[in-house]
């Protein structure tokens, strides 16, 4: 793991993101674009589809990124990704092509496309950060919400269980599928530098947990603590896959037994989305993180 | 303002700039204030910060860009010695209450 002295001199020297952009305060996609691209030392071009980064990123005079970025329709995202890839690829060049997605661009709307580009093996890394609703246009739900999840659209909380498009990529068999967390960001620099060395030329799949202020209504200075709650509650296990080998990353593996984790009532009475929901509702959303743990428990080796 | 724009040159491709929302610390009502004396520069307050306005001075302790900072306190509550302290301030973020 990347030490944190050198992450901070990698990151002062890279600048990856301008300071005054249009990120609400505590925005955590915001820290996680600037780790990422960090870790790419901002030699890439980010595809970034309708989304909370399409609106950060400027409002016309400028913009507060230092990479190129290619704006571009929800839906088509993965295939304009591959052709920026495969021109690059023309050009024997080395940059990066990102599509930086946000979690309904990427579970909903655009996952016909993601599927085919995972299908076709492009020379893409897909970064999708989860902040579970459509944040951009005022929270409403999307297939990454969790169950019991209060949004604009589910009022007394969503009744369904989430989509986890980390394990369906798993299914089509990607080279590469990592879960990171903002609030570890040497974790989250890791992968993103080994997605980015070890696996080019092939599809690349990182699905980042970034809590959202307004959407989760948190006090933004309770932002990481909530991030590291949802590892230390088992709710957001960080792992990855290489070759379909799935291994849990080190700030996760403690809390494989369940006797280490954390009151997940902890994790709840921090955000509104959560308060006053019906308690069956928050069973079955424990229930649901019972069964993914389950899942990885039999892939793990 | 209607000289201004009429003189702005309009061009196709934008370059990277900072401040693109104007100053974010209007934003804000309270700000973080680094007290040199008790940072032991572990920097989780840097590898932290959201927006990325705080930066290291020649001795290597971090500084906080008061002008940019959005005010979300995330610094003050990852310091695990207390460093930062929270000063509430006037609307429009720029002068202490």
């Amino acid at each position: 793991m990347v030490k944190t002295k050198e992450l901070v001199q990698i990151e002062t020297e890279i600048h990856a993101i301008e300071k005054g952009n249009l990120a609400c305060p505590g925005c955590q996609l915001n820290l996680a674009f600037k780790h990422s691209l960090a870790a790419l030392n901002n030699n890439a071009i980010v595809v970034i589809p309708a989304c909370c980064t399409s609106v950060i990123q400027g409002a016309g005079k400028g913009y507060g990124m230092h990479v190129p970025i290619f704006n571009t329709a929800f839906a088509s995202a993965p295939p304009v990704a591959s052709g920026i890839a495969r021109k690059l690829k023309l050009e024997n060049k080395d940059t990066q092509v990102i599509v930086w997605a946000g979690d309904g661009g990427t579970s909903d709307i655009g996952f016909a496309s993601l599927s085919g580009a995972a299908e076709r093996n492009e020379d893409i890394l897909y970064i999708m950060y989860n902040n579970q609703g459509y944040q951009n246009t005022g929270n409403q739900k999307s297939g990454a919400t969790p169950r019991g999840a209060k949004t604009t659209t589910t009022m007394t909380g969503k009744t369904s269980k989430s989509k986890n498009i980390a394990r369906i990529l798993l299914a089509q068999d990607v080279p590469y599928v990592a879960t990171a967390n903002a609030a570890y960001p040497q974790d989250l620099f890791d992968k993103i530098s080994k997605a980015a060395k070890e696996f080019k030329g092939n599809f690349r799949y990182i699905e980042i947990y970034s809590p959202c202020p307004p959407g989760w209504n948190i006090d933004s200075r309770n932002i990481v603590k909530v991030g590291k709650l949802a590892n230390e509650t088992g709710i957001w296990p960080l792992w990855e896959s290489i070759n379909g080998e799935v291994t849990l990353s080190k700030v996760s593996r403690r809390y494989l037994e369940k006797t280490n984790r954390k009151d997940p009532f902890e994790f709840f009475k921090l955000q509104g989305r959560f308060s006053g929901v019906d308690n069956d509702l928050i069973q079955q959303f424990m229930e649901d993180v019972e069964f993914e743990w389950k899942w990885l428990k039999k892939y793990l080796k | 303002m209607k000289e201004k724009s009429s003189n702005r040159k309009i061009h196709p491709i934008v370059r990277p700039m900072a401040g693109v929302a104007g100053r974010t610390s209007e934003w804000r009502t309270q700000r973080p204030e680094l007290k040199n004396e008790l940072c032991t520069k572990c920097m989780m307050c840097v590898i932290h910060c959201p927006d990325d306005v705080i930066n290291l001075d020649t001795n290597g302790f971090p500084v906080i860009d008061q002008y940019y900072c959005k005010g979300c306190m995330i610094c003050q509550e990852v310091c695990p010695h207390s460093a930062i302290d929270e000063i509430e301030t006037l609307p429009g973020g720029e002068f202490d209450a």
